[in-house]
């Protein structure tokens, strides 16, 4: 174990967060640059089962899973009562890319983030895995501009029957309806709403529903999409935590979105339908017509790169950048477990 | 002659030479005055003929008699419709009854004689020739912006040359004030005859070259903003290396084991049989029970070819 420890020298930090302390460092038999992970012991509520909670998951989760588009984990070891996680390297994510107000996206630029994601969680649904926590924070994009899913602090296994998940999920902008109405039972479209809401940050580069609390985000959702009734949502009363709304109309996608193309616009209305059974799944979703009309996606190497790596090596830039980062994090946190990997300061 | 005056106030350029005149499309003047107080809120009626008026159609009336500053008006509105050239037509007959054809539109809109039938036939001449309005347009746009590409051009010749004998002047000033510093200094040290010396510094003076008018080399034509976009191209052509366009490749399971049913085979196949059906609460999560069917069943069907090889 303790070879292994040495078999990565670091580099340098690159950020910490409530759970783990990230730093880039160099597989000294490969010369791969890699991302270490490493886990704080944490609390002894969090040490309870011998390992932290969320680290386990995501050891668990992603040493099966190989695609393009969710993040490798090359390694794991330990070291002392350490626990640590090795990664691809990623230059920054989406989050970054999204405020950085130099980058201006074209239409192939969106599509092909979108495509990215997709396929990625086309995998991940394959293989019965909620990811539960998406994000333009969690969806980490290297130079070459591919795009990979990270963070499975709360991924979990579905497909199973009276299993029930918490609904206190995903970071509140991107949580779905149904979660935030208190379903237990739920499935793969909570991803989908929560993809559908970063295409539709992608377009307008500022969250799209930018909640202040639970029932704030529902509002939000409802002012700007349609309050539910039995008739679009069928069973919607039913949810342990309905709330009933005024009843809202919805306002047309196009006034919202002025400058996206129909086709997108069908992609962004059906990935954001109230009711979870209307939504495409990622598969259904790849097929529209958005995806193979022109203009094509962009090839990676055409993808933008946020202006704080394109430098050579803007130190003290990058750190403030990282500083702001980890606050909007902490404040965006709203109401998720306090079981939570902070992740995000892999770039 | 009847007098300019404002059918408002009523008050004349003979009266008060320095009102400001102004016309909208009855024909009836009104002063500025009048109109700020008449058409404060932007649009009404004009005080003589109660025809709607709009406070920014009103325009400066250039002419004495109201009536020609409205058939400038009326002509210049017009014939942004009717743009023709003579090209557009087969023969010079043609043509000249399209003119005819003008003129009499004119007319009649400025005398007031069958406006609406006039109107009419200026609509319908607008739908039928809509293409060739557009095309002409865009054309005399073109050539228009041509000739200003033009004049541009020229005058950043004349001042190029303009440059070009300043230049030339003060160079031969400096060599001139050089020559006789030079005398000077010579003057003072030198042990020959002070006239020699001077003779030699006329003649020096003398050869120095009138500058003749150089063959003007074509100045730099500023084509592009300072970003590098060329400001004389309509349509801007970016061309940026594409990638292919995006084509959905279904993904599968290795399952190494028999194949499994899809989703949608799994209640023409019987799986659904014996499972319970989702409560309502489930259908509203978005849960499907069918989802939990197939995990089974590729759960079931999975790894059964697997032998082991060692490898765990």
């Amino acid at each position: 174990m303790d070879s292994k420890s040495k078999k990565y020298e670091i580099i340098e930090f690159l950020g910490e967060g409530q759970f783990a302390t990230v730093y880039k460092a160099k597989d000294s038999v490969t010369g791969n640059i890699v991302a270490v992970k490493k886990i704080k012991i944490g609390t002894v509520e969090d040490a309870k089962d011998g390992v932290n909670r969320t680290a386990l998951r995501e050891i668990k989760l992603l040493i099966e899973l190989d695609h393009e588009n969710i993040i490798a984990l090359f390694d794991v070891f330990g070291h002392l009562s350490n626990i640590s996680l090795v990664y691809d390297f990623m230059d920054t994510d989406l989050e970054v890319i999204i405020k950085d107000s130099s980058i201006v996206f074209t239409q192939s630029h969106i599509k092909a983030y979108t495509i990215m994601t997709l396929k990625g969680l086309e995998y991940l649904h394959m293989n019965w895995i909620l990811h539960r926590d998406l994000k333009p924070n969690n969806l980490l994009v290297n130079k070459k501009g591919i795009l990979k899913i990270a963070d499975f602090g709360l991924a979990k296994r579905f497909g199973t029957p009276d299993r029930l998940h918490t609904h206190r999920v995903v970071t509140r902008f991107y949580r779905a309806p149904e979660l935030l109405f208190g379903a237990r039972a739920y499935g793969p479209a909570v991803d989908i709403w929560a993809t559908g809401c970063i295409v539709a940050e992608l377009l307008l580069r500022v969250p799209f529903l930018p909640g202040e609390s639970d029932l704030d985000q529902l509002t939000k959702i409802f002012t700007t999409l349609g309050s539910p009734n039995e008739e679009t949502w069928p069973g919607v009363a039913k949810l342990s935590d309905y709330v009933v709304f005024k009843k809202f109309p919805a306002i047309p996608l196009r006034e919202i979105f002025t400058a996206a193309p129909n086709e997108l616009l069908d992609v962004i209305g059906g990935m954001l339908s109230v009711n979870p059974l209307a939504r495409p799944t990622c598969s259904e979703a790849l097929q529209m017509p958005y995806f193979s009309n022109r203009p094509p996606p962009s090839l990676g190497s055409q993808l933008p790169i946020p202006s704080c790596i394109r430098d050579s090596n803007p130190e003290d830039q990058d750190q403030d950048a990282k500083g702001q980062k980890r606050k909007f994090t902490d404040y965006s946190e709203g109401g998720t477990q306090p079981k939570r990997l902070v992740f995000d300061n892999f770039a | 002659m009847e007098e300019l005056a404002c059918v408002r106030c009523m008050s004349s350029k003979f009266r008060n030479p320095n009102l400001v005149f102004s016309f909208n499309v009855c024909g009836h003047t009104m002063c500025a005055n009048c109109i700020e107080v008449a058409f404060m809120k932007g649009s009404g009626p004009c005080p003589k003929c109660l025809i709607p008026l709009r406070r920014n159609g009103f325009k400066l009336q250039q002419f004495e008699d109201a009536s020609v500053d409205v058939e400038v008006e009326t002509r210049k509105r017009i014939l942004q419709d009717f743009n023709k050239t003579e090209d557009d037509f087969e023969s010079l007959d043609d043509y000249n009854d399209y003119l005819i054809e003008i003129e009499d539109i004119i007319y009649n809109l400025v005398r007031n004689i069958n406006v609406v039938e006039t109107k009419e036939r200026i609509d319908q001449y607008k739908r039928e020739n809509k293409e060739i309005i557009m095309r002409n347009r865009m054309k005399s746009k073109r050539e228009e912006q041509a000739l200003d590409d033009l004049i541009e051009e020229e005058k950043m010749h004349t001042q190029y040359k303009r440059d070009e004998v300043l230049r030339d002047e003060a160079e031969q000033r400096t060599k001139k004030l050089r020559v006789d510093s030079e005398l000077i200094d010579s003057l003072a040290r030198s042990n020959s005859d002070a006239r020699d010396i001077v003779n030699t510094y006329t003649h020096k003076k003398e050869e120095i070259p009138v500058p003749k008018p150089k063959p003007i080399s074509k100045p730099i034509n500023f084509t592009k903003f300072s970003t590098g976009v060329k400001f004389n191209q309509s349509s801007i052509a970016i061309s940026i290396k594409e990638g292919p366009l995006f084509k959905y490749e279904p993904v599968s399971h290795q399952l190494n084991g028999p194949s499994c049913p899809d989703i949608t085979q799994l209640d023409s196949l019987g799986y659904m049989k014996y499972i319970r059906r989702e409560s309502s609460q489930e259908l509203a999560g978005g849960f499907l029970i069918k989802t939990s069917c197939l995990h089974y069943v590729q759960e079931c069907v999975s790894a059964l070819y697997e032998r082991k090889t060692g490898k765990v």
